[in-house]
């Protein structure tokens, strides 16, 4: 395994950190790919490296969220009980897939997540008049000096979108916040800003329950994941508050545009 | 929602602060001292950091009588319990 300076893998995660929590995500779509291909490391050490590098981004932005009131607890909540299930067991089968299969299915997973978010970018999930009741799941957001309402649908695909992403979570070191946000932007009504804020709540203890396996089994390149994880800090908080300033809808277009780019080359990787 | 749970919310901001900083610190501390033993020490209290959040929900939905999503909270903690004990279980 090359060796790198602990500074230089340091800003490797405080980019990638940065980027993930301008998107909602966890920043491990763009570390792994970024340590693999450019880098050169194994990506079963990566792996393991971007699970704490993302606990650390997911939970960095999430406290500037819950400080905007943007994350929907009871939804968190319900989402949290499919990642982690999810999340646990892809952590522990990881160990059984080759290196080719494993960027066959981060390019893949990767794909077809742009694929959805770029056709349903248009769509708007809020209802602008504030006398309509959310239920027990939906919530209200302010954008500007306007409240907005919205209702949560199809609580099943939110849970299947879940477990799925936990799985992906602990196979591929991501948080799996390119599976629930799309999922819950494009088919349960949640608008963009809550999903992501919600999701990158949930997303800490999903990579949480991944990267337990992973530590307990002492499979840990210590100083890598440990820089990493340092630089993902600063990183994800600056990105946090970048991610005020950007329009709902470019941000859709964007991640659309960025999954199906590093999806095609790490599926290219595998080939 | 999120007027209920205003002070819930502090208080997670909180708790997942107070463990970013100290696992920030810890590892800091084992990368200039080049040891493995604290870079593992700091690994583990960034892993309890959301394991720490989860329990605060489940006691701020506890306090607040919402039974059904404390209980919920409650099975993802159970979850992360038999994570660390299968880890630990493969590890041998």
């Amino acid at each position: 395994m090359p060796e790198y300076p602990p500074l230089l893998l340091a800003l490797a995660g405080a980019a990638t950190g940065m980027l993930g929590a301008v998107l909602g995500l966890g920043g491990g779509v763009f570390l792994v790919p970024l340590l693999t291909l450019v880098f050169g490391l194994p990506i079963r050490a990566v792996i393991a490296a971007s699970l704490f590098s993302v606990i650390a981004t997911a939970s960095a932005s999430a406290t500037v969220s819950l400080r905007r009131g943007l994350v929907n607890l009871r939804l968190g909540m319900l989402l949290e009980v499919a990642t982690t299930i999810g999340g646990l067991a892809g952590g522990l089968v990881a160990s059984r897939l080759s290196q080719r299969q494993l960027f066959l299915t981060f390019g893949g997973t990767l794909a077809a997540m742009g694929v959805l978010a770029a056709l349903r970018s248009g769509r708007r999930n809020v209802i602008a008049d504030p006398s309509v009741d959310p239920g027990r799941l939906g919530g209200r957001i302010t954008e500007g000096t306007t409240e907005y309402v919205y209702r949560v649908r199809r609580l099943g695909v939110a849970g299947a979108a879940s477990l799925a992403a936990g799985a992906i979570a602990g196979l591929l070191g991501l948080g799996g916040g390119i599976v629930k946000v799309p999922v819950l932007t494009t088919f349960c009504g949640v608008p963009i800003r809550v999903a992501a804020a919600t999701s990158t709540f949930v997303i800490g203890v999903t990579a949480s329950a991944a990267a337990i396996p992973y530590l307990a089994r002492g499979d840990v390149a210590l100083p890598l994941t440990s820089a990493v994880a340092l630089g993902a800090l600063p990183g994800s908080l600056a990105g946090a508050w970048l991610s005020e300033l950007v329009q709902a809808r470019s941000l859709k277009l964007l991640m659309a545009a960025v999954l199906l780019a590093v999806g095609a080359r790490m599926g290219l990787e595998g080939l | 929602m999120n007027g209920a749970f205003a002070r819930l919310n502090r208080w997670l901001e909180a708790i997942l602060s107070a463990g970013l900083v100290a696992s920030a610190g810890v590892l800091l501390g084992g990368l200039a001292l080049g040891s493995e033993r604290t870079l593992h020490a700091g690994l583990v209290l960034l892993v309890a950091t959301p394991v720490a959040r989860v329990l605060a929900v489940t006691a701020g939905f506890a306090h607040a009588r919402d039974w059904l999503f404390a209980a919920l909270s409650f099975g993802v903690l159970a979850v992360l319990a038999i994570g660390t004990v299968l880890g630990v279980a493969a590890a041998r």
